[in-house]
């Protein structure tokens, strides 16, 4: 069957009842958490798996990427409205979104960001249809030592790209790997790190570990801060874009679709350096730069649209390869493990329904965002009003509660609120915990690839750097050293953030 | 408290130390907790280098991280910001405190008594409600909470001391 006849199959799992109520119900608590400032994706995701556990793999998936996709919509609303980006990838919108609302034109901003944000999250999709068949056969041919320089690549790209200082990013990771380390060991199930524990034995909880991580340590980050008035949401009649401004959008809008998808593939904050890469290029090749953080149209557009063109491409990395480019997408990972479902090569395959099914489901979640977002733009701005004092204690204890649920563990309890205080701790001086989680997911599969090929090669530790797909991965890597060696030399970047 | 000892009025709690120090703090704790990770290590067996066993990596990990840990201290002090930050908020504190009693009362004395009191006090303290309203307002919400997730919902809280 084509992929177009397994794309049809999918569109029947999506829409079936159920599955278009998931990704409603995704899309409209993602929409929330985007819009309410100190909680992005990552929480609103990490605060539902264990929700999604009493569903079927597909029926995960697709209410968790309608979340991802929600929360990248609505960190728009606060970015235009309020000045204060809903999350990370919104920062730029900020910019000129703001500045369209002071001028009045803040329904035309909304418009157009949902409306990029569609277009980009199709295009998206289409490449990831295009893409993901033809990288998974690729990858079938991989061996342990290949998927071990694989995961050592994407672990080091993160490093590069990531906003903190590398010194610091790499800390995150070895502390990430350690963290993964717990628990019976894969090939010989010695107990490590266990003290004795049977709860212990099966290794820290992953949903324990992110939601402290971020839903923990967001809430308590938030607490420092001081939360603007909220302003009136814009009327129905200022919605629509004039033509004008239609005009103006329209090539940012397609700029900024093959930008995001770009950067989608690269692993760490892609969602994040897309925006930013994308308002650069609209800026530079703009006849009318000095517009720029006045309120131009395109400086809105082409950012937003990059932003949701990341959501369907992060997805190839980890649907193919199993590796989540982005945390959003390790807590995808942790879902489809929890239900036996492994992302890879084979999982098209052994999968079809789940893989399909979530593409299908990425495409009805743009509909519905493009559908929801604007009519409910002033009920979101209402959800904003609700005072952080109110929120916080119960955002907590949803939190408590969805690490219990797991495994009705105690120990889970107190992994969420260490791993909460941690995480607020090192966010404070500048840590991206969002490698740590990655290097978290991975430790297992990087340890068990890593025996594997010495094994295979009776300890030779040439393995890792003979074959074809290793040399790949490692001239993947020595690009990415060029390139952050020139964007030292060339002043970028200084050699310690 | 101010960086003196005596409370200030934001109600915020400065440590009066400047901010390279925490920032160096927190990376002699990251190297640290790599000190104790090889410690635990050691009697991990770690086979031989071409053929490693479950302690090898663990070991390689703790010692990467002992190095990394007292590159960030480093960093830190060779940056040398010397301002004085607020490292902690009086709120966050309190909530990190009542999060950590949550936690370990949660299964010993149940759901809604522990979920009433932890909303009672971050209530009290976050939204600054008198104490009767915040004591009311929390026994509430941990109720509907109850209601919501046990009832509706079907997911299985404990139970603790009074029976739900």
């Amino acid at each position: 069957m084509s992929s177009f006849g397994y794309l049809l199959d999918g569109f029947a799992v999506a829409l079936t009842a159920r599955n278009l109520l998931l990704c409603f119900a995704g899309c409209l608590w993602g929409t929330a958490v985007g819009v309410l400032p100190g909680l992005g994706p990552l929480a609103g995701m990490a605060l539902l798996l264990p929700l999604t556990f009493k569903l079927d793999p597909t029926g995960a998936v697709i209410m968790l990427a309608g979340i991802f996709n929600g929360a990248m919509y609505g960190g728009s609303t606060t970015s235009i409205l309020m000045r204060i980006p809903g999350e990370a990838a919104s920062v730029v919108t900020c910019l000129d979104g703001y500045e369209m609302a002071k001028k009045g034109r803040a329904g035309a901003a909304l418009t157009i960001a949902a409306l990029g944000s569609f277009v980009g999250g199709t295009f998206s999709i289409i490449g990831l249809m295009a893409i993901g068949p033809v990288l998974a056969d690729a990858m079938l041919t991989v061996g342990p030592a290949a998927e071990f320089v694989l995961m050592l690549t994407a672990l080091i790209v993160v490093s590069a790209v990531s906003n903190s200082p590398p010194v610091k990013t790499l800390t995150m990771i070895v502390v990430g790997l350690a963290l993964g380390m717990v628990g019976l060991d894969p090939l010989t199930a010695w107990p490590r790190f266990t003290f004795g524990s049977l709860d212990m034995t099966d290794g820290i909880n992953f949903v324990a570990l992110s939601i402290g991580l971020f839903g923990v340590s967001e809430i308590l980050l938030t607490l420092d801060e001081k939360i603007p008035v909220v302003p009136k949401a814009p009327r129905w009649r200022d919605l629509p874009p004039t033509r004008e401004e239609f005009r103006q959008a329209t090539p940012a809008v397609l700029r900024g679709s093959v930008i995001g998808f770009l950067f989608g593939l690269v692993p760490g904050v892609s969602h994040i350096i897309s925006t930013f890469v994308s308002y650069a290029v609209e800026k530079k090749i703009s006849k009318t730069p000095e517009a720029f953080g006045t309120g131009a149209v395109a400086g809105v557009a082409g950012p937003e649209t990059a932003n949701n063109a990341t959501t369907g491409a992060s997805m190839i990395p980890l649907m193919v390869l199993g590796i989540p480019a982005i945390p959003a997408t390790a807590i995808l990972l942790s879902a489809l493990l929890i239900h036996g479902v492994q992302p890879g090569p084979l999982m098209m395959s052994e999968h079809p329904q789940v893989f399909w099914g979530l593409i299908a489901s990425l495409y009805l979640g743009n509909i519905i965002l493009v559908v929801l977002n604007l009519p409910l733009v002033s009920i979101f701005v209402t959800l904003l009003r609700t005072p952080m004092g109110i929120l916080a204690p119960l955002v907590l204890t949803v939190c408590l509660i969805g690490v219990y649920s797991v495994k009705a563990s105690p120990l889970d309890l107190v992994v969420v609120a260490v791993s909460g205080v941690a995480g607020y701790l090192l966010r404070k001086f500048a840590y991206d915990v969002a490698p740590l989680l990655l290097a978290f997911v991975l430790a297992d599969r990087l340890e068990l690839s890593f025996r594997r090929a010495l094994t295979i090669s009776d300890g030779d530790y040439a393995i890792f750097v003979q074959g074809p797909a290793v040399k790949v991965f490692l001239a993947i890597l020595l690009v990415v050293g060029v390139l952050q060696a020139a964007a030292v030399w060339l002043g970028y970047r200084t050699r310690t953030s | 408290m101010s960086a003196n000892g005596r409370p200030d009025m934001t109600g915020s709690i400065r440590t009066g130390i400047p901010h390279w120090i925490g920032d160096a703090l927190v990376g002699l704790a990251l190297a640290g907790g790599g000190a104790v990770l090889v410690a635990l290590s050691l009697p991990i067996p770690r086979g031989e280098i071409g053929n490693p066993g479950p302690g090898f990596l663990p070991l390689v990990l703790g010692l990467v991280l002992v190095g990394l840990g007292i590159g960030c201290a480093v960093r830190a002090w060779r940056a040398h910001v010397g301002a004085g930050v607020v490292l902690a908020e009086r709120k966050a504190v309190v909530c990190v405190v009542a999060l950590f009693g949550a936690a370990l009362a949660f299964v010993p004395f149940g759901f809604v008594p522990t979920m009433a009191i932890f909303l009672a006090v971050l209530f009290g303290v976050l939204a600054s409600m008198p104490w009767w309203r915040a004591a009311l307002a929390g026994g509430v919400a941990s109720i509907a909470v109850w209601f919501w997730f046990e009832r509706l919902l079907g997911l299985s809280l404990p139970a603790g001391v009074v029976g739900f």
